[in-house]
């Protein structure tokens, strides 16, 4: 009997400690977040309970994909094959259809919240893609919504037309040797 | 005055609770998670070297703040697809009744791996999930709907223990806190508060299982709903709290997440977050309030 009440006492620090961490873990940033973090994380982090809960916050993102273009350069920087263009996910400013490859959706976003991972990680990733590519350029491409009272009034344009596109980031990421590696 | 409040304390997180509601979570959430991840078996070059992600980097990653202690992950990158087969068999029994707490737990650490792995890959679906099977994974949650027991022809059933009580409420409260905080942020957003981020959504081809276009033509449906859902988000702890409200509050739940699974395509997403709600419903009383309902209707068709 004594042992199941120090338990529960034990399971009550616990959930003290739980519920502190649900609630100051989403807002990290805050007071309360960074002077309790390093309490909190490395158990957080480890458990899973390091998540944000922003869904489509604190507004929705906009259409955006990454365009690129690959390189083959020789040494002396003359083209030695003709640059491919593409896009990333594949199917640019459309849903996902396969089932397969939908998470390449939520990569595209993951590389473009931090664009240093354009470098750490699209760009080796891209070269990797197209063997002999000397260099890779990223851009990160914004396709505005028109918004609603626009198309209200305009019944005969479609969302697309009504939509603005421009370039964000712009990455170049060297294959060949990764500490050349230079930005605009 | 102490006594008092351990004695209510005590009450409402380890008093014993019928274990039907966290059965039929398991079954949802093993289940859905069982096909997700099926389909995700397709591609395991996601877990290897060849991803965007190398093993080297699977941490740096996660970004410093975020970054857990060690890798789940503790096997190579070579069996990869052997574990992952083994996480889709494993939450396939379990969506079936058969196994308990280990089995979960093995479950869990395999599904933590594969999160951790790549993390670039997850849906939100796939985080939050990974959350509420470590929370199930030290209840009973084979007690109850197991095939087992239809073979043992097991009649009579446990109540909780003083663990499995505990993990129930605190899915009650994480599901809570969940709601509260995308509401909340919800209300940081301009898009919002002016109630046309539903618009931004619809008319995203990237987002929509078809061509929503056509709401221009009703346009005051984009803020009503934009403002439900906020105004559901974030009263859903108090609302789930009054007994008079709670199954409105569920029902009205259960239609929103339909709404995202139909018109987003997001249905892991709607079967993750509505696995948790029946773990709101007392099974004894809701069985009542059916069986009651029933009636009425039978005795109006038969005058």
């Amino acid at each position: 009997m004594r042992m199941k009440f120090v338990i529960k006492v034990l399971l009550s620090v616990w959930i003290v400690y739980t519920i502190f961490i649900m609630l100051v873990m989403p807002n990290l940033g805050s007071y309360l977040g960074r002077s309790s973090s390093r309490y909190i994380t490395p158990y957080a982090n480890s458990v899973g309970l390091n998540a944000n809960w922003n869904f489509f916050s604190p507004d929705p993102a906009p259409t955006m994909y990454i365009q690129f273009r690959i390189h083959f350069l020789d040494p002396e920087g003359y083209q030695i094959k003709d640059s491919v263009d593409g896009f990333f996910p594949a199917e640019k400013n459309r849903r996902i259809s396969s089932i397969f490859r939908q998470r390449e959706l939520y990569v595209m976003r993951y590389m473009l919240i931090d664009p240093r991972r354009l470098k750490t990680f699209m760009g080796p990733w891209l070269c990797r893609q197209y063997p002999g590519a000397t260099s890779v350029e990223m851009e990160h491409v914004v396709e505005t919504i028109a918004n609603l009272d626009q198309m209200v009034v305009l019944k005969g344009e479609g969302v697309e037309s009504l939509s603005t596109v421009f370039q964000n980031i712009h990455e170049v990421f060297s294959c060949v040797d990764a500490s050349d590696e230079v930005s605009s | 005055m102490m006594q008092r409040l351990w004695k209510a304390w005590d009450q409402f997180w380890f008093s014993p609770q019928n274990l039907m509601g966290v059965a039929l979570m398991r079954i949802v959430l093993c289940g859905t998670m069982f096909l997700s991840y099926l389909v995700r078996q397709w591609k395991m070059e996601y877990y290897s070297d060849l991803s965007w992600i190398p093993r080297s980097m699977a941490l740096e990653a996660m970004g410093d703040l975020y970054r857990p202690l060690f890798l789940w992950s503790f096997w190579p990158d070579s069996l990869m697809s052997s574990m992952h087969i083994l996480l889709v068999v494993l939450l396939g029994l379990l969506a079936l009744g058969i196994g308990g707490r280990w089995i979960m737990w093995m479950a869990w650490i395999l599904d933590m791996g594969f999160i951790q792995r790549n993390f670039a890959v997850n849906f939100g679906a796939d985080i939050i999930a990974a959350l509420f099977l470590f929370y199930l994974s030290f209840t009973q949650s084979c007690e109850r709907l197991s095939v087992l027991n239809l073979f043992n022809n097991k009649k009579e059933f446990r109540q909780s223990d003083f663990i499995s009580s505990m993990m129930i409420r605190m899915i009650q409260v994480q599901i809570s806190v969940i709601y509260v905080y995308t509401g909340w942020e919800k209300l940081k957003g301009a898009s919002w508060w002016d109630g046309t981020a539903l618009w931004s959504v619809m008319a995203n081809p990237q987002m929509t299982t078809m061509n929503f276009e056509f709401l221009r033509n009703i346009p005051w449906v984009i803020p009503l709903v934009a403002y439900m859902t906020i105004l559901f988000e974030i009263y859903f702890p108090a609302m789930i709290v009054s007994k008079k409200m709670r199954l409105s509050w569920l029902v009205m739940g259960a239609l929103f997440h339909l709404g995202i699974a139909i018109f987003i395509g997001l249905w892991n997403f709607a079967f993750v977050m509505v696995s948790t709600y029946f773990l709101f419903i007392d099974p004894i009383e809701l069985r009542l309030k059916i069986v009651s309902k029933w009636e009425n209707l039978r005795k109006g068709f038969r005058f």
